[in-house]
């Protein structure tokens, strides 16, 4: 077993900047973790915490119940996988997978028939006495996995490990990521800013924002009802409209037009509605419960287009199917989908339950 | 004119020069080896996570440094010999020798750690936190990881610090030991000063530390760490 226990985590940077402000999270064994969040939001300050390569200021780091909090990063039994990979340049691939055990004093043969084998795995057979700086980047990523998975932690630390990808390469590398995972079903938190890569590979993730946990979830629950504002703001690949409302009995009105929610909040309350582009039709005829606007911005997805429409004050955003572009100036109506309306506090941002 | 450019008196006292030369030599192969090995403990000591090392290494390193070699290499001889009573040798010419090469090294030394120090700053800090995450603890983080990547980003420097210490063997006839430069004084008095004398060392000089360089420049070529 190795699951990760934090409990009321703090990090405090010299000049009061709280990069991890209390907090509580379990890992599940065997769990692909993902911490999510915009930069500074301190998701890489509490992964190195977890690492060991910063020491906590305040509260504990289990893994598999063994306290860790105050050991160093090597006796935690976790291995970290860097932005830039952190390879060593002056050693060859075989021996940047290898050194770790070397450290723990595994024999000679049984380290490099291992490293042999992690390599094979990653398709690195043929580069095994190569240098890291006569490698791709896709090759160097790989040997950053052999390096953590030749180690046999009990807790892989992935900091953004495709982000120094190309775009085409970071697709391939993220299916591979998973699947290694899947695979070893080592425990494995991960750290991204991209959200799209953490619905696609996490079983779970945490939305951070300033030092804290602003939602805990299944990649489905993070985006079917994002739990505020927030994290509504941050997933999803279109941004999720967030119009101010007011609640009416058995629904809302944005702009003067009724939509239709269940919600138990009085009348007059002003709120916010949400719903996500994807999740809204366009008309060219005056429906119920829909938005008039004008087509603004037209911006290609591929099997889609988002449309930018002006109403009023208000942009709201919509996709259509590639097929159907409007002109810039028409008129159309966007009706949300009922079922998938979200109500959000005015004030605080958090989500009214129905 | 002729007599400026008269080249006969270092090749009548070839032996003589030949030998100065070969003192030079001595001197510049085992300080450069001592230096080397001083140049690296003071570096370790002054990264060290340890505040007490630090100063210690800090404090060597600015003391050493800015005193004029002259001064060290005086301090040296007089100190071991005169006030500890060391003797390295009942031959006091091998004496003198190593009080020369002592102080020449912990002159040298200085330079050689702060080289090494501004090569420790090109390695990047990723490669220490990788280094401390599989389980290295900081001494073997810089014998193994960081230390190899500084040498090699440092070796052109590195043959300059070496380059001015073949030169500043010159200076170590304060510590009573006579190498090229002291037998170039010897034949000033013993033909008078002549121009070709002067020109005869001076080439001699360039004929060690002009191969010294080529030999740093194709090492760090030779060497160089891609990243």
């Amino acid at each position: 077993m190795s699951e990760i226990e934090l409990t009321g985590l703090r990090k405090v940077f010299e000049g009061g900047v709280r990069a991890v402000d209390g907090i509580d999270l379990t890992v599940a064994d065997g769990e692909f973790f993902a911490l999510l969040g915009p930069s500074g939001c301190g998701k890489t300050t509490l992964l190195r915490t977890v690492a060991g390569l910063e020491s906590a200021d305040g509260g504990t780091i289990a893994i598999g119940g063994d306290d860790v909090t105050r050991l160093s990063p090597g006796d935690r039994d976790v291995a970290m996988v860097f932005q830039d990979y952190a390879l060593f340049p002056h050693m060859s691939v075989v021996e940047n997978i290898a050194y770790p055990q070397r450290v723990k004093r595994v024999p000679k043969a049984e380290r490099q028939a291992a490293a042999a084998a992690v390599g094979a795995d990653l398709e690195l057979a043929g580069l095994m006495d190569r240098r890291p700086g006569q490698l791709s980047g896709g090759q160097q990523q790989r040997v950053a996995l052999a390096r953590a998975v030749a180690a046999r932690p009990r807790v892989f630390l992935f900091d953004e490990p495709l982000s120094n990808l190309d775009a085409r390469l970071r697709l391939s590398a993220r299916t591979f990521l998973k699947r290694l995972q899947r695979e070893l079903a080592v425990t494995t938190v991960f750290v991204t800013h991209d959200q799209a890569e953490a619905l696609a590979l996490a079983d779970r993730i945490a939305v951070m924002e300033a030092g804290r946990i602003r939602q805990v979830g299944t990649p489905q629950e993070v985006f079917r009802r994002p739990a505020n504002t927030f994290v509504a703001n941050f997933i999803g690949s279109t941004p999720m409209n967030l119009l101010p409302g007011v609640a009416v009995e058995g629904g809302v009105t944005v702009a003067g037009v009724r939509l239709p929610a269940a919600h138990s909040v009085a009348a007059g309350t002003e709120l916010v509605v949400g719903f996500r582009p994807e999740y809204a039709t366009a008309s060219a005829e005056d429906l119920p419960g829909a938005l008039p606007g004008r087509v603004a911005i037209v911006e290609h997805l591929g099997t889609s287009l988002l449309l930018t429409l002006e109403s009023g004050d208000l942009a709201v955003g919509v996709t259509v199917p590639e097929d159907a572009e409007p002109a810039p100036g028409t008129s159309l109506w966007v009706q949300p989908r009922p079922d998938r309306l979200l109500l959000y506090d005015a004030g605080g941002g958090d989500i009214i339950e129905a | 004119m002729g007599e400026i450019f008269d080249f006969s008196p270092i090749f009548e006292s070839f032996d003589r020069v030949w030998a100065g030369f070969q003192s030079t030599i001595q001197l510049s192969v085992a300080s450069a080896i001592l230096s080397l090995v001083l140049g690296t403990i003071l570096v370790a000591m002054r990264v060290a996570p340890i505040p007490l090392l630090r100063a210690a290494g800090t404090i060597y390193v600015n003391a050493v440094r800015n005193t004029p070699l002259t001064l060290v290499l005086l301090f040296s001889s007089l100190a071991i010999s005169d006030t500890l009573h060391i003797v390295v040798s009942d031959v006091p010419r091998t004496n003198y020798y190593w009080f020369g090469v002592f102080g020449l090294s912990a002159y040298t030394a200085c330079f050689v750690c702060e080289v090494l120090r501004s090569g420790i700053n090109t390695v990047p800090l990723g490669q220490a936190e990788a280094a401390r995450s599989i389980g290295l603890t900081f001494a073997q983080s810089l014998r193994i990881i960081i230390l190899p990547q500084a040498f090699r980003t440092v070796i052109a420097p590195l043959g300059s610090v070496f380059i001015a210490m073949i030169k500043n063997t010159t200076v170590v006839i304060v510590a009573s030991y006579a190498e090229a430069a002291a037998i170039m004084k010897d034949l000033f008095e013993d033909y008078s000063a002549s121009l070709g004398i002067f020109i005869g060392f001076a080439i001699g000089f360039m004929v060690l530390t002009l191969p010294t360089g080529y030999f740093f420049g194709w090492l760090a070529k030779r060497l160089a760490v891609a990243r």
